[in-house]
């Protein structure tokens, strides 16, 4: 492969790309992968994804790429960039279209064996429960003044509401609610296409899953999080709809004219930008964090349909069935955060695009009973095989400003998955697993075949190797209900 | 007669049209927007809209424009499967836009796009010869 010789080999699971690649980058991009995936990777545009974001102004350390990195649209999906606040620039390029699409993990005290002669009727309630596909609307229809608590509070409005309980909330990533939200920076567009979304999934790789912990890797780790092998779980995966689409679409316009306003030069116009302090920077910020917050109080919604979903098919309480939330994280979204660069402690914007935020053990950040093992990092594989809990680490901070991966990352395209995947034949291969699914659109289901999927293993054990995050669990679905 | 070929991407789908004049690009940019949402050939025009929006390019204005179609398809509830373009330059675009209500089509629906992107986007015209030919491509974050 000629392209792996425009790579400088750091050791096995870190590859750089050197300046030189390419006129105007500020720093060197730094790839977390082994020499496989690499060399998959560097058939489509990935790479000089990575080196694009690299010209960002501001820009400290390397344009990261987490071992699931792949093509996308501006930044590469699986990239992080850490811009400084005093004189950086923010990127609504670098969070995407879907603001704080993440993923969280409830656990319960339900065997796989006392699951298991239900599975079926879980799925199909789920399904109902909690509305999924294209144009789908939520039975929560929001008044002007409850849209903008939504956007100021997070999941804290939803519990406020009752969807929930109140322990949820420290076991959330910014507990639920990023600051800075400003309601008055939101498009009147962008509050009619999210007001009748709340609480609901979407369509494309969003899902829930019921699945079983297959495999323990850190026995102590686990007990703290509350998991046990044979135990069934819950992993929801969606973020803030049309309300973040239309969000990230107004000011990408708006980002548009700032990036020639302030004379910054980037080789993709996806990857328009502002200077953080700016006006523009400001306003998309506090945006932004609306967006987030209304990610989280959707999946709040959604835990509350999904307790009482289980609560119906086992009638048990969903307290006396343990069904506690392990953690949440958001894997598309821009932070604050402090980092030592170059020997001091600088406040630098990390947009997390596709990676997820990995904090270490006695992170002020983490609440108390996680303080000893690290904050979970969830990331969910495809339909067929498996996902994984993780937890961050000292390395992590140390070389991707607290960030891992966010999933397996896409191997095929859409159109390709289609192509090779027969639709009836997927369900049976998955019912000879054992998987039971439920989903809105056929389409969607072929799209998404575990084929279209790099082994989430893979990725996982790169950020294992690396040290960027530590392995704690594997999930194996048995359920899976899909838009 | 205009041609859309779809782009392998990754992660995403991407879309390239040939037309003869610009405005049938900008329609068949739509169409094909609308292909990856629905079964389009389904979805009878029995409501209609008119859409305007501005913007200071031709990319610009394609995208705008089928961001516009993909906020008024959540807001007003509608799959759009006939697009006519009445006005267009570089900086201005008027429509009218045809469609049906989504609920009518449950069976048929495919994937939810979230928006156009202006990663890749291009909008070319070759005014030589007799064939006006006029290439649009756009990748879409689905």
């Amino acid at each position: 492969m000629a392209k792996v010789k425009t790579l400088e080999k750091v050791d096995e699971y870190r590859w750089a790309l050197p300046t030189s690649h390419k006129e105007g980058m500020r720093v060197h991009g730094m790839i977390y992968m082994d020499r496989e995936m690499l060399e998959e990777m560097l058939e489509d545009q990935a790479l000089e994804q990575v080196a694009n974001v690299a010209f960002l102004p501001g820009i400290v350390r390397a344009s990261l790429a987490m071992p699931d990195i792949h093509w996308g649209y501006g930044f590469p999906i699986g990239g992080v960039a850490a811009t400084r606040v005093s004189d950086g620039v923010i990127s609504p390029g670098g969070i995407g279209f879907d603001i704080n699409c993440g993923v969280r993990l409830l656990r319960t005290n339900l065997t796989f064996e006392e699951a298991q002669p239900k599975l079926q009727d879980l799925v199909n309630l789920l399904f109902t429960y909690i509305p999924t596909g294209v144009g789908s609307t939520g039975k929560i229809k929001l008044s002007e003044s409850a849209f903008r608590s939504v956007m100021t509070k997070g999941a804290r409005w939803a519990l406020e509401q009752g969807y929930g309980w109140s322990e949820d909330l420290d076991h959330l990533e910014e507990h639920g609610s990023l600051p800075l939200a400003n309601p008055d920076v939101v498009s009147r567009e962008a509050v009619k296409r999210g007001h009748d979304q709340l609480g609901t999934l979407g369509s494309g790789n969003h899902f829930a899953e019921v699945q079983v912990v297959e495999e323990l890797y850190d026995l102590h780790a686990a007990e703290v999080l509350g998991l046990h092998k044979g135990q069934v779980t819950l992993l929801i995966h969606t973020g803030s709809r049309g309300f973040g689409h239309q969000i990230a679409t107004d000011y990408i316009a708006v980002m548009g004219g700032a990036t020639r306003k302030y004379g910054i030069n980037i080789p993709d116009r996806q990857l328009a930008c502002a200077p953080v302090t700016s006006e523009e920077g400001e306003r998309y910020f506090g945006a932004m964090a609306c967006a987030a917050n209304f990610a989280w109080a959707n999946r709040q919604a959604i835990t509350h349909w999904a307790r009482e979903a289980f609560e119906q098919v086992f009638k048990r309480s969903a307290e006396s069935l343990g069904m506690h939330i392990v953690y949440d994280v958001a894997h598309n979204i821009a932070k604050f955060e402090e980092y030592e660069v170059d020997g001091r402690k600088e406040k630098l914007c990390i947009h997390r695009k596709g990676a997820t935020r990995a904090f270490p053990p006695g992170h002020p950040e983490l609440t108390l009973d996680y303080q000893s093992i690290g904050q979970p990092v969830l990331v969910p594989g495809d339909m067929g095989r498996y996902s994984f809990v993780m937890l961050g680490t000292k390395k992590a901070i140390e070389e991707t400003f607290g960030s891992s991966c966010h999933g397996a990352g896409r191997q095929k395209s859409r159109s390709q998955a289609k192509r090779e995947v027969k639709y009836k034949d997927l369900l049976d291969e998955l019912g000879r697993k054992g998987i039971f699914i439920r989903a809105s659109s056929r389409e969607t289901v072929t799209e998404e075949a575990p084929v279209a999927y790099k082994d989430v293993e893979r990725v996982v054990d790169v950020c294992h190797g690396a040290g960027i995050s530590k392995k704690v669990a594997k999930l194996r679905p048995v359920g899976v209900i899909k838009g | 007669m205009a041609e859309i070929v779809q782009i392998d991407h990754t992660a995403d789908m991407g879309i390239q049209v040939s037309a003869p004049t610009l405005k049938e690009a900008f329609e068949s940019c739509a169409f094909a927007m609308f292909s990856l949402m629905v079964r389009i050939e389904k979805v009878q025009g029995k409501e209609e809209l008119e859409v305007e929006v501005s913007a200071d390019s031709y990319e610009d204005l394609l995208i705008s424009w089928l961001n516009r179609l993909l906020y008024l398809h959540e807001t007003e509830k509608l799959l759009f499967s006939r697009f006519e373009i009445l006005d267009l330059d570089r900086s201005h675009l008027k429509a009218r836009v045809y469609g049906d209500f989504t609920r009518n089509y449950q069976e048929d629906l495919g994937r939810a796009v979230k928006a156009a992107t202006h990663h890749l986007v291009k909008v070319e015209c070759d005014g030589t010869g007799e064939k006006n030919l006029c290439r649009a491509q756009v990748i879409f974050d689905v």
